[in-house]
């Protein structure tokens, strides 16, 4: 019966646009921007206030830790985001030792409020997901790090796939 | 690679082909199959239409695309059958023409 | 030689899959029956090389072989031996070759023991899986040779990672393996009935194998889920991490899959959604591997930058390109659906099922990839995170329960609001009962309560099926209705397997509801002995202790946890630090309650331990989400068992899953996760002290609560005891001074002999009313954990003071004054 039938395709497809909008907004609002530390002096106030998700080498010298809060500041220096680049710089490792003795490179001071991590240490790359405040310093929600040496092997993690 | 790890290899590449080529050097001393050869012969000859004589060979696994109307080969046992047949001589299968089984 | 065998025979393996591919090709085409034995032969083959294979890695690991670099990487001489077995699949090259293995045995099972609706697909699928076999085998063997070896052997490896370390990496990888792995079976049958165009029994001909792929994926998922929780120490069990997404995604479309099957076997239609699916079921198993092994992907799980990502990435594009050619050039073969008669019919109901699938398959897979998406439309990365996930998938998940509660009370037949109408009172139960219930327990978020609407009216009607479908039974049998039942779940199991699936599901959406919904996190500093409030409960930092255990620093933290009446339970979360390199591994403890967990995990501490950091989290609900994984596991195997007539074969079957559930049970519920069970707590300060009972040496009896309205101290001791009779002298002149203004001192002797105390009575010249403490009760009461341990009571009764170890004369006084000061006011 073809009126059936065009129900069907009617629900379906209003199924199908309300997922989309989920997505769209969502992505809109929700979704987070994926940034270098150039890319975040670059937008500058366009990213205040947004959350995003930053990548960097931690410089070790500029760590501060209070145990007691507990909190802890660092700074971390700009790693190209592109993987091309990355590779053709010699690889992650070179890339984060580079980029912490590099002075000219743009840096980006970091906040987070919960016990330092073992990982935060010189030359580690620190994936950092928070929002931007007005001073220009990121206020983490989330910090992910990777271990700075012997990046080939091992990242603690699981064995899916 | 030592000495020992090369020998087992080497064996192991041996009886895999050995396992593995086992069927294909089946020639069928299945007397049925003789008759049957021998009967499809005959047929042929008495029919008179150009048969070649057909090569023994083992049930026919019932595998690619479904013949479009005329089966050569029962569907149930693989048994060359005739364009004539209902069914099989060998099974007792019913044959139909381009059916999917 | 173990390695350099193994090297051999994934060498021979590669030519062997290819040649059983090209064999069974030659069958078909000539056919020749003899090409055909021949390719099922050399896919037997390949699963025993292959096997032989897995076990000479298995034995590499066990003796310690350090000239294999794969071992050396992954297993040192101080490892147990349950963790030198699952080392194996702990990194790429072994987990390729576990993969090669499963693949190549699930080829041979296939295709050497059909069942007899699969029978013509066989040779077709032998194709298609030996050609799986063979891109894997070619990864393993260029690329991520597990048996590569060592130019200078080490005298001791690597270690595995701590994160590895625990029973539950047993099971969750090979348990994912298996569902992935097992997915390649429909989809070359599926393939297999495209060319030979036998396109109607194909899913039935397939259940068993779709069941034992999704059964494989979901105990892979949910064990995935529950390890995280327990070991991980982040408090959560899914981070919509794109490798756990990985694993989810092919888990939908098979789902989808099953619940297309029902309907094409129903004659419903079907057909090529059904192909679809299957299809795509794989190609998601491919972009999984691709993404955990390529690096592509940013993410905690992935392992480094590999370069396998171009070969994954090439084979999903053959697969896509050559599938879909396929499906177009046998178009014609798949008969043209009818359509579903309406919307508000059970055929209606499975369509959304399946749309609804499609799209969270499509929702899920693009906030994976999408940086990657974003990057190439916008030239700006934007990462989903948890938020968005939760966002998008929430409703469609909502959506789904819902369509699960209603779909039972449509019938087959179109419109069925007469049914609806008689079942109105059941429907107003669940969506408003579950609501009311939980807000009656303190729930009260609005989304959550429309969640738990659905969640209530799914969760009733599913009970009903099962309820009406043992009483009809019952009724027309004469049997009772728990014997209907027991009989139906064992002649009926895929329905009634499909029904406790369904039930779990509307359990585990509780538990999902309670944890998104309800979060509490909190990261505090507690000082030794200072109790914290935190949510509904007290807690109380103990104190640290450390142990050495081979390569690593344990330290403990002790937690007692107090609750509105009072002691509950003491909690250790424990930190280990690896000495070779700086990795950490937080291990949580957790106390398990029908209402919520308390997750407590160790972040930190000062060097004297004086101050730790905590993180508490409050998970609400989440055990529903456990047992609903429970039951909707068992509801997966139920459906999964086989019709077997041996009495015994069914006895032992039963036995077997009993245990593993019973196993299961017992690993989340009764072992204690970090909990320390038969402690007693102290009294807290500022509560009321425990009233005691005491027998003095001279025979008569006081209790605390006679002496109401006098400053009471209480001293913990014991003749034996250095630090204790060290502080009589002060005790005694402290009692001197103050015995006439309304204090009074009783003196405990913890695991003492009258001699011995009045010995030292005598020698320290106290006078102060003294017991023994018979049975140890009032130690126990009072929770001493070691002496002398002092308490002062004011003369309300409540607690002033509680103190560990010795006291000076100056801070006793300094306590009894103000107590004195605060019972004159």
């Amino acid at each position: 019966m073809k009126g059936h039938r065009t129900t069907f395709v009617i629900a379906g497809l209003l199924v199908v646009a309300a997922v989309v909008y989920l997505i769209v907004s969502s992505t809109g609002s929700a979704a987070q921007f994926f940034l270098t530390v150039q890319e975040v002096h670059d937008l500058a106030d366009e990213v205040v206030g947004r959350n995003v998700t930053v990548s960097g080498a931690v410089l070790g010298e500029t760590i501060v830790y209070d145990p007691l809060a507990p909190h802890v500041t660092f700074t971390i220096v700009h790693v190209p985001g592109d993987s091309q680049a990355v590779e053709a710089a010699g690889g992650l490792a070179q890339v984060l030792h580079d980029a912490t003795l590099d002075p000219t490179r743009p840096r980006l001071e970091v906040v987070y409020r919960g016990v330092k991590p073992d990982l935060l240490t010189n030359e580690a790359q620190a994936i950092v997901r928070g929002r931007l405040d007005e001073e220009g310093r990121l206020i983490a929600d989330d910090l992910l790090l990777k271990c700075p040496s012997r990046y080939e092997e091992e990242i603690p993690g699981q064995v899916e796939g | 690679m030592g000495w020992g790890s090369l020998l087992v290899s080497f064996a192991v590449l041996i009886g895999l082909m050995a396992y593995v080529g086992y069927p294909l050097l089946r020639t069928s001393s299945d007397p049925k199959r003789v008759v049957e050869a021998w009967v499809a012969q005959v047929r042929s000859e008495r029919h008179g239409s150009v048969h070649a004589v057909p090569e023994v060979r083992l049930p026919v696994v019932d595998t690619a695309e479904v013949a479009d109307d005329v089966i050569n080969f029962c569907p149930g046992c693989g048994r060359r059958v005739e364009p004539d047949h209902v069914y099989c001589p060998k099974c007792g299968r019913r044959l139909t023409k381009g059916q999917a089984p | 030689m173990a390695a350099e065998i193994g090297r051999s025979l994934l060498w021979l393996a590669l030519p062997l899959s290819l040649y059983a591919a090209f064999a069974s090709v030659w069958g078909i085409r000539a056919r020749d029956a003899r090409w055909a034995a021949s390719a099922q032969r050399a896919t037997n083959a390949l699963a025993v090389l292959l096997g032989v294979g897995l076990l000479l890695l298995l034995v590499a690991f066990l003796s310690d072989d350090f000239s294999v670099r794969y071992v050396a990487q992954h297993s040192s001489t101080v490892i147990p031996l349950y963790l030198k077995i699952s080392a194996i699949w702990a990194g790429q090259e072994g987990s390729l070759l576990l993969w090669c293995a499963l693949q190549a045995f699930f080829a041979a099972v296939a295709t050497g023991l059909p069942n007899e609706k699969a029978r013509p697909l066989v040779p077709w699928a032998t194709v298609f899986l030996n050609l799986i076999s063979a891109f894997f085998l070619t990864v393993t063997v260029l690329h991520s040779n597990p048996f590569a070896t060592l130019d200078v052997v080490l005298a001791e490896g690597q270690g595995l990672n701590p994160l590895l370390r625990h029973p539950g990496m047993i099971f969750h990888p090979p348990a994912l393996y298996i569902g992935y792995v097992g997915l390649a079976v429909p989809f070359a049958f599926a393939l297999a009935a495209l060319v030979t165009r036998r396109i109607e029994g194909w899913t039935r001909a397939l259940h068993t194998w779709m069941l034992v792929a999704w059964l494989g994926l979901g105990i892979g998922l949910l064990l995935g889920m529950r390890w995280a929780y327990d070991v991980l120490g982040w408090g959560g069990y899914w981070g919509w991490d794109p490798v756990e997404n990985a694993g989810l995604l092919p888990w939908f479309t098979l789902t989808a899959l099953l619940h297309g099957a029902v309907m094409q076997e129903e004659r419903r239609g079907f057909h090529l959604w059904n192909m679809l699916l299957a299809i795509f079921s794989f190609v998601l198993v491919l972009f999984g591997t691709f993404a955990t092994r390529s690096g592509m992907i940013a993410s905690v799980h992935a392992y480094a930058q590999s370069n396998l990502g171009g070969y994954f990435l090439s084979a999903i594009g053959v697969v896509l390109v050559g599938s879909f050619a396929l499906l177009i050039s046998r178009r014609k073969a798949l008969p043209s659906e009818a359509g579903p008669a309406s919307l508000f019919s059970r055929d209606g109901m499975f369509y959304l099922t399946l749309i609804l699938f499609s799209t969270l398959t499509v929702s899920v897979f693009i906030g994976s990839v999408l940086p990657t998406i974003t990057e190439v439309l916008t030239s700006r990365r934007f990462e989903a995170g948890p938020a968005w996930f939760d966002r998008v998938t929430g409703p469609q998940f909502g959506l789904l329960v819902l369509i699960l509660g209603v779909c039972p009370l449509l019938g087959r037949a179109a419109a069925t609001l007469v049914r609806l109408r008689r079942r109105l009172w059941l429907l107003a139960l669940g969506a408003v009962g579950a609501p009311l219930a939980a807000a009656a327990f303190g729930f009260r978020e609005p989304v959550s309560l429309l969640g738990l609407g659905v969640v209530g009216l799914a969760g009733v009607v599913t009970v009903a099926e099962l309820v009406e479908g043992a009483i009809t039974r019952s009724r027309r049998t004469g049997e009772a209705p728990i014997n209907a039942l027991w009989r139906l779940l064992r002649l009926q199991r895929r329905t009634y397997g499909g029904y406790l699936v369904h039930a779990g599901v509307v359990l585990m959406a509780v538990g999902i509801l309670g944890t998104r919904l309800y979060p509490f996190e909190v990261e505090r500093t507690f000082r030794m002995l200072e109790p914290v409030d935190v949510g509904r409960y007290t807690l109380v930092y103990e104190g640290l202790r450390q142990e050495f255990v081979d390569d690593h620093v344990r330290t403990y933290a002790t937690v007692s946890v107090y609750g509105e009446r009072g002691y509950l339970v003491g909690l250790e979360p424990r930190l280990d630090r690896y000495t070779s390199g700086s990795q950490t591994l937080t291990t949580p403890a957790l106390r398990p309650s029908v209402r919520e967990d308390l997750y407590l995990i160790l972040s930190g501490w000062s060097d004297n331990g004086e101050i730790a950091t905590f993180k508490v989290v409050i998970n609400a609900l989440v055990n529903f989400l456990w047992v609903g994984g429970l039951v909707f596991l068992a509801g997966g195997a139920l459906a999964l068992w086989p019709h077997v007539r041996s009495r015994t074969w069914n006895l032992v079957a039963l036995v077997v899953a009993l245990s593993l559930l019973g196993g299961a049970v017992w690993a989340m519920w009764g072992a204690t996760h970090g909990m320390i069970l038969g402690g007693t707590g102290r009294p807290l300060v500022g509560e009321p002290a425990p009233d005691i009972r005491l027998t003095l040496l001279d025979g008569s009896t006081v209790s605390l609560a006679s002496l109401k309205g006098q400053v009471v101290l209480i001293n913990f001791w014991a003749s034996w005891c250095p630090s204790c009779v060290e502080e009589m002298p002060a005790l005694q002149a402290v009692w001197e001074a103050y015995e006439e203004r309304g204090v009074t001192f009783l003196g405990v002797a913890h695991r003492d002999t009258q001699d011995a105390v009045e010995a030292a009575l005598r020698q320290y010249g106290t006078t102060y009313p003294v017991g023994l403490d018979a049975g140890e009760r009032v130690s126990t009461l009072y929770g001493i954990t070691g002496i002398p341990e002092t308490f002062i009571i004011d003369a309300r009764g409540d607690l002033t003071l509680a103190h560990i170890g010795p006291i000076t004369a100056e801070a006793l006084s300094t306590v009894i004054d103000a107590a004195l000061d605060m019972s004159d006011q």
